[in-house]
């Protein structure tokens, strides 16, 4: 708001002074999307596994328990765990996750990364600009 | 008699204070003169600020006009008018805090289109003569004393090369050997580089220097020949 006020005093335009925010905020949002689009499926990955081996771990926890339980009470019992829930089911249980980032994917992400960077840049930029110069000035200071 | 550079026409400004209006300049008409240094006097609150701002189009008055060379100021545009005609300097110096000094005075180059294929080393000597050495220059605004900023912002007014230059308070934060330094930067842009100074201040040491001094009396402005006189009854 600051920088805003001086460079309209100092005679800049206001559709200067946005697209200058504009490029200012595109060129930070491609570097920050290029190495997203790389290292994305990696972390996606990391953190898919990483989920997948606590869900497992905490099934076969279950499972343990529940075997433990129905060495007692009898199978039926058992069945009613979330293990015995995936036999009853006939569920086939993950053991690996593959992400894939396809090109379509990464166009949509960029289109609408695109559209809320200009609205996030128009928007509070022109919502100042329609002060005078001396208004903002006095308001940013 | 020099021709006016800058001219009030017929000028009303207010605002309104808890519903009330209150106008800071009625009907004011007051014209200024290249090469002549001015100081704008008078209480706080009297609207000093604020005719330098209407100078400056950084605000429009809600009846008459603001002329520059004879014509009105909305007519030239008031984006290309501040870009152009005319330069200013504020008490807490607005400049860039992200840049180096030299930075701040070729940006205001890039913006009226001045000085192209020798900015920098104009700037440089810009800044060099108004005080400020080759290190200096090159460092950010933030790390510069308020005196050695408040020259930067000068160097920036100086750098778009316009005819009126116009600083509100611009000693206002300034020792004394400091502000008498600047002051004498003013008369120097009136007497040997035919400016336009008009500077709107508290300070007595300014007032005493400037050619014309105009004080605030009901919302317009009276010019005073005598200096000492205009601080005295303004203040």
């Amino acid at each position: 708001m600051y920088e805003t006020g001086v460079l309209l005093s100092m005679g800049e335009g206001k559709v200067k002074i946005i697209t200058q925010y504009l490029a200012e905020v595109l060129v930070v949002a491609v570097v920050a999307f290029g190495l997203s689009v790389f290292s994305g499926k990696f972390i996606a990955q990391g953190v898919g596994d990483m989920l997948l081996e606590r869900e497992i771990q905490v099934v076969q926890d279950q499972g343990d328990s529940n075997i433990a339980a129905g060495a007692g009470r009898g199978f039926s019992q058992m069945q009613g765990g979330r293990f015995g829930r995936l036999f009853e089911r006939n569920y086939q249980p993950i053991d690996s996750l593959s992400i894939q980032v396809t090109g379509a994917e990464v166009e949509q992400m960029s289109a609408a990364g695109l559209l809320i960077l200009i609205a996030g840049t128009i928007l509070p930029a022109g919502t100042v600009m329609r002060y005078k110069p001396n208004a903002i000035l006095t308001k940013a200071l | 008699m020099m021709e006016a550079v800058l001219e009030f026409d017929d000028v009303t400004f207010g605002y309104s204070n808890g519903g009330q209006r209150v106008d800071v300049l009625k009907n004011a008409s007051v014209s200024f003169e290249k090469g002549v240094f001015y100081t704008i006097v008078g209480p706080s609150g009297s609207g000093k600020t604020t005719s330098l701002a209407l100078a400056g189009a950084l605000d429009v008055p809600q009846k008459g006009r603001v002329l520059f060379g004879g014509q009105d100021i909305k007519k030239i545009g008031l984006t290309r008018y501040r870009r152009e005609n005319v330069s200013l300097i504020f008490q807490n110096y607005n400049l860039i805090n992200y840049m180096t000094a030299l930075e701040n005075v070729i940006m205001a180059m890039e913006l009226s289109g001045s000085y192209k294929g020798e900015r920098k080393q104009r700037a440089l000597k810009l800044l060099n003569d108004l005080g400020l050495k080759e290190n200096e220059a090159k460092r950010n605004v933030m790390q510069l004393s308020g005196g050695q900023q408040q020259r930067v912002a000068i160097a920036r007014a100086l750098a778009g090369n316009t005819e009126v230059i116009l600083a509100d308070e611009p000693t206002g934060n300034l020792d004394m050997r400091t502000a008498r330094e600047i002051v004498e930067i003013f008369k120097e842009l009136a007497h040997v580089y035919n400016k336009c100074v008009v500077v709107v201040s508290h300070s007595h040491e300014v007032a005493e220097e400037a050619d014309v001094v105009y004080r605030f009396e009901d919302g317009s402005l009276k010019k005073v020949s005598d200096s000492e006189s205009a601080y005295s009854n303004a203040v």
